[in-house]
């Protein structure tokens, strides 16, 4: 079970390296989908005893992460075909000099705020590494779709987070989260909706066109 | 016995108010080598007016109509709080000063708005600054009656006005000087004597007091010109409380006194007005503050003594 | 009080009825007013009961109650003064709201009225800050909606904006204020202890919302632009809320520092002078009563730090009477101002103007009107037989009355504020009343001048005869205000001798009126025999007769504002006269908001021009934002670690 769990956090690790080289939309939305149903299967592997709630959870997670979102986001990308070509302004080399920087950076953040875990040493890392790829993602990327999957990357994160930590509570934090992720895709499906219909373009450069001075 | 005294504070206060004016008018005729009014001239304005008919003016309503009444209904009581010959007056109770000066603030109110009514231009300037008047003369008033408060310790007009005795003056002098100038200056300005406004022309220059009450005859005319003349009495009342103090239990002297306050103050009225001319409008505020500083100077001059 | 809870429940429910059903009874005034009249009279009754009582009267025992709700006797005068305004503000509604509806559905606008009585009753209860701010944000909202509600016209979105920058900026402070109070480990420099510096920021949060000088320049605006029932809500009762919150951060903090009392003395002072000659200066009507509202809530202030300054001293009966005249003038200003508004509100039906100006003459044709505004106008410049000078006369009492001891300089201060402004209150009250109802009409115009409605006569009636007998009768206002306040009223002599003194008083009314009665009998008997005829003004012989030639209202108190000068804010602007005869020449004048202009929109300029350097960090890129988030977060992250 415990040699699983270490593999599926290295997966998730992984995950993220591929998230931050790819940039066909498709592959964004195939990479975040893999992802989400490995964190959501992490706390059903790890804990020894099978718990009827914790389980059910874990297969509606299942099924949101892995299939409803990415319905709803090749929709989007069908939609948008013209531009599902989403190449970085960036080279390759730089990516990988963020993927390493990222990397660092959380082992450290970790080290710093030393949780203590039960086996999954690398759990905390991984979250966190999960965390600032979804945010370089947001940030470095102008298209629509990357930060949906940004988004959906940077919830991925604070769950693996929140089920490496919270060990007494984790269905109401866990709970709290699909909510957050739920209720923001749906939004952000509409506003993509909206936005494409109203300015013939999803790409969130043209916004600054809207600034004040 | 106490009764007796009441009434006779109320009638004397009726009937000889009239006469202060007849008294200033005869003054002032002296001082211009003419024979003048009769003394006794304003009973006589007063009773044939009361004889007459009306002439109301298009534009007024009823407010205009019980002006009159209202005026004089406020000045015969604000005249019976003011004591008379060393005694209480009728009413007196702590704080009453302050009701005083606003029941003739009210009174001032009702002049004015029945002054506007008329839709004249005339009484229209006579309103305007009437209003103010009163708004530099308010302070002069209060403060004498805070340095008086604070030289006796009371806070009612009797009970300043019963403290008052020759040894304070001894002791107080200067500030009780002071407060006279002070309060004959306030007493020129609320009787409307010169010089803030000349009661004998209704020329622009002096459209105050007088041109208020430009539309007003017959009845209306009589009650405001009397309740003008309780106004005048009421004042010199407070000059004549001051100057010439006087508090044994022999009611009769006492009251003699006191009437003779008043004549004196009458007198010093009418000499004021044959020497000075008219102030310029613009500075009659002025005047007014410099009266507030005598005030002022009065008052410092209490604290740093005790 | 579960009167006061059901009061408050009705409000909210209201409020939702009327948003919810905004095709049918939401839109209807008559609903909604019956709704609040209905709330308002169950509040009357508790408040009523708990005043009387002095705040044990059927207390809240419940543990539910008692977590969120605070109910003492302040909290229930204030409770009573809230809901007795809203009492003849929604009597007044159901006719003045009549035009409104042809044009827009009035939903949102009793949502927003509902919402305000309730969050006004809400913030007198709260027991806690984070309550208190809660509700008097929605309190700042909701009002901020009333005032928008003719939002189509340029200048009542100008007062609305302004409101809300106020509303925000006092919110601010208070929120600096609770903090303050809250932590009780900050120490400042010697010289000031932080309960100093909480109470200061209180004063300037709590001043925002009560519109003393400087803080005020939101009144003339908002006022104006709000409708008349709002007005009279906002004015008699909103404004009330910053001196509520005054009186609980003086009963939180302590000791009272006479700084305190110094500056409120000054601020109160100040507000009541500087309110009354930019009142003077002003042309509109409502502009005039918000001036005329803050130099009310100056006379409070400088009764307030009387008190404070009195407490200092020791003088504790004194003070104490000084607090209760503070709440006494609380009392009867939410009285004659509603009036004041309502009547204002009236000629705006009537003549569809505001403006002085424009008005004259209306006297005649509104007769219920204008002896309401008399009787308000009466009151506001605290003139005798009306209630506004009660409250004064007490203030003056309790400052004399310190005179003789020797350490009170401050009460000469108050007294002299107090006699200018009563003086400077009567000519601008003079001057109002008699440029809009008296004289003659100077500018003709075809609209039927009539008096108004029956519910909003009936309301202004209600109104008047409660001034005429909160005046005539301040003995039983008195005694049934504060009888249960603090310990009771036998074990003060002052506040004995005060009763006794208003009982007095009124019997010297009784005395001025009798005699008025003999001598208007006299009057009559007279001219039933005298000849009495009618003829034109004397014109001194001009024999055609112009009403343009009369005294306007800026004629009238044109002497005053010249020796005010700018602070009256009428900076006429006329070409100089050239020559010796000059062909062509243009003189106009406009009132002006001095403290707006001289010290908000420079400094409100000078805030812009700096943040503007600092524009380039807004690129309008998306993703440049959210990388400002990830950089705080990381700062904050790594601070802490």
């Amino acid at each position: 079970m415990e040699i699983i769990s270490q593999f599926i956090v290295l997966a998730v690790i992984f995950c993220n390296f591929f998230l931050l080289y790819s940039y066909s939309p498709s592959e964004l939305v195939k990479f975040t989908a893999i992802q989400g149903v490995l964190t959501a299967a992490l706390p059903l592997l790890s804990s020894s005893e099978f718990e009827y709630q914790a389980s059910a959870f874990a297969i509606c997670v299942i099924f949101l992460k892995g299939f409803f979102f990415p319905l709803v986001l090749n929709r989007i990308i069908k939609k948008n075909v013209q531009y599902s070509n989403g190449k970085p302004h960036y080279s390759g080399a730089i990516s990988a000099l963020l993927y390493l920087s990222v990397f660092f950076l959380s082992v450290w953040l970790s080290a710093r705020l030393a949780f203590e875990t039960k086996a999954l040493a690398w759990i905390i890392p991984a979250s966190f590494m999960t965390i600032f790829s979804g945010l370089l993602l947001i940030i470095l990327r102008s298209q629509t779709v990357s930060q949906i999957a940004g988004y959906m990357v940077l919830e991925n994160g604070i769950y693996c987070f929140g089920s490496a930590v919270f060990v007494n509570q984790p269905l109401m934090v866990e709970a709290a989260i699909l909510l957050d992720i739920f209720v923001a895709v749906f939004v952000m499906g509409m506003a993509v909706f909206h936005i494409e219909r109203e300015f013939d373009d999803i790409d969130s450069e043209k916004l600054s066109e809207l600034k004040e001075v | 016995m106490e009764n007796l005294r009441i009434l006779f504070q109320i009638l004397a206060m009726l009937a000889l108010s009239p006469l202060l004016f007849g008294i200033i008018n005869k003054v002032k005729a002296v001082f211009a080598g003419r024979q003048g009014r009769s003394v006794f001239k304003l009973y006589y304005d007063i009773y044939k007016l009361l004889n007459r008919g009306a002439v109301y003016s298009n534009s007024v309503t009823a407010l205009f109509k019980i002006a009159p009444v209202a005026i004089l209904s406020l000045t015969i009581t604000a005249a019976l709080i003011v004591p008379f010959g060393g005694q209480k007056g009728v009413i007196s109770f702590p704080g009453d000063f302050i009701f005083f000066s606003y029941i003739l603030a009210m009174s001032r109110f009702v002049l004015i708005l029945s002054a506007m009514d008329t839709a004249s231009s005339f009484e229209g300037m006579g309103a305007s600054r009437e209003a103010q008047f009163a708004v530099f003369s308010e302070p002069v008033f209060f403060m004498a009656m805070i340095t008086l408060s604070k030289i006796t310790g009371q806070i009612s007009i009797y009970g300043i006005f019963s403290r008052l005795n020759p040894s304070l003056w001894v002791v107080n002098a200067p500030v009780l000087t002071l407060l006279v100038f002070s309060l004959f200056i306030l007493m020129l300005c609320e009787a409307a004597r010169v010089p803030f406004d000349d009661p004998e022309t209704h020329l622009e220059l002096t459209m105050i007091h007088e041109v208020m009450i430009l539309d007003n005859s017959g009845p209306d005319l009589a009650y405001i010109l009397y309740a003008s003349s309780i106004k005048m009495w009421i004042f010199a009342s407070f000059i004549s409380s001051i100057i010439l103090p006087r508090h044994s239990d022999i009611f009769w002297s006492d009251c003699l006194f006191y009437l003779a306050g008043i004549f004196l103050s009458a007198v010093a009225v009418a000499v004021t007005e044959s020497v000075m001319a008219r102030l310029r409008l613009l500075r009659v505020p002025h005047f007014l503050m410099a009266a507030f500083s005598v005030s002022v100077m009065a008052f410092v001059f209490q604290s740093f003594k005790g | 009080m579960m009167l006061i809870v059901a009061a408050l429940a009705i409000f909210l429910l209201s409020s939702f009825f009327s948003l919810v059903l905004s095709s049918g009874y939401g839109k209807s005034n008559s609903f909604n007013s019956a709704m609040s009249i209905l709330g308002a009279f169950t509040g009357l009754t508790g408040a009523a009961c708990g005043i009387w009582s002095g705040g044990k009267f059927l207390p809240l025992t419940h543990k539910f109650w008692a977590h969120y709700l605070y109910l003492d006797y302040l909290s229930h005068f204030f409770l009573f003064v809230v809901f007795l305004t809203i009492l003849f503000v929604s009597v007044y509604s159901i006719d003045y709201l009549k035009p409104y509806r042809e044009k827009k559905s009035l939903s949102f606008f009793w949502f927003n009225f509902h919402m305000l009585s309730f969050s006004m009753c809400a913030v007198l209860l709260s027991k806690n800050a984070a309550l208190f701010i809660l509700f008097w944000e929605l309190m700042a909202f909701s009002s901020y909606f009333l005032v928008m509600t003719d939002h189509k016209a340029g200048h009542v979105r100008h007062a609305g904006f302004i409101y809300l920058c106020a509303n925000g900026i006092g919110a601010l402070f208070l929120i600096a204020a609770f903090s303050f109070i809250s932590d009780s480990s900050y120490s400042f420099v010697q010289t000031f202890s932080h309960s100093s510096l909480a109470f200061f920021l209180a004063l300037a949060g709590f001043g925002l919302k009560a519109g003393f000088i400087p803080l005020h320049v939101w009144l003339p605006e908002a006022h104006p632009a709000a409708p008349g029932n709002v007005s009279a809500l906002m004015s008699a009762a909103m404004i009330k809320m910053g001196i509520y919150g005054i009186f609980r951060a003086l009963s939180i903090l302590s000791p009272w520092h006479s700084s305190w009392g110094w500056t409120m003395l000054a601020i109160g002072g100040l507000s009541a002078l500087l309110g009354l000659i930019m009142s003077l200066g002003q042309k509109e009507i409502k502009k005039v009563l918000a001036y005329s509202s803050v130099e009310n809530i100056g006379i409070i202030m400088i009764g307030l730090g009387l008190a404070v300054l009195l407490f200092s001293l020791k003088l504790n009966e004194l003070s104490m009477a000084a607090f209760c005249a503070v709440l006494f003038h609380v009392f009867n200003h939410s009285l004659f101002k509603s009036l004041l508004f309502m009547g204002a509100g009236s000629v705006l039906h009537a003549a569809h103007s505001g403006k002085m100006d424009e008005l004259g003459g209306l006297a005649g044709k509104m007769p219920v009107s204008a002896s309401a505004f008399l009787i308000g106008s009466a009151a506001a410049a605290g003139l005798p037989f009306l209630n506004g000078f009660a409250g004064e006369f007490v203030i003056y009492y309790a400052a004399f009355s310190s005179l003789q001891y020797a350490e009170t300089s401050f009460s000469i201060f108050a007294i002299l504020f107090l006699s200018l402004a009563g003086a400077l209150g009567a000519a601008s009250f003079s001057k109002m009343f008699s440029a809009v109802f008296q004289g003659r009409p100077k500018m003709k115009t075809d609209r039927k001048i009539e008096d108004p409605g029956f519910y909003m006569k009936s309301a202004m009636i209600f109104l008047s005869s409660s001034c005429l007998f909160a005046g005539l009768l301040p003995y039983f206002s008195f005694n049934f205000l504060f009888s249960g306040f603090n310990q009771g009223f036998s074990e003060s002599r002052t506040m004995l001798d005060l009763s006794k003194i208003l009982l007095l008083m009124s019997v010297v009314y009784a005395f001025s009126v009798f005699l008025f009665i003999i001598l208007y009998i006299a009057r009559k008997r007279i001219f039933s025999k005298a000849l009495v005829s009618h003829s034109v003004t004397w014109d001194c012989g001009y024999s055609s007769e112009v009403p343009r030639a009369q005294y306007t209202g800026s004629s009238f108190s044109q002497l005053l504002t010249d020796f005010f000068g700018k602070v009256a804010g009428r900076p006429g602007a006329c070409r100089s006269v050239n020559g010796y005869f000059p062909s062509n020449f243009s003189y106009a004048a406009s009132s002006r908001a001095f403290f707006y202009e001289t010290l908000y929109l420079p400094a409100a300029e000078k805030i812009k021009a700096a943040a503007l350097r600092f524009s380039f960090i807004q690129s309008g890129n998306l993703r440049l934002y959210v990388f400002y988030i990830f950089i705080a977060l990381a700062a904050l992250i790594i601070w802490k670690i």
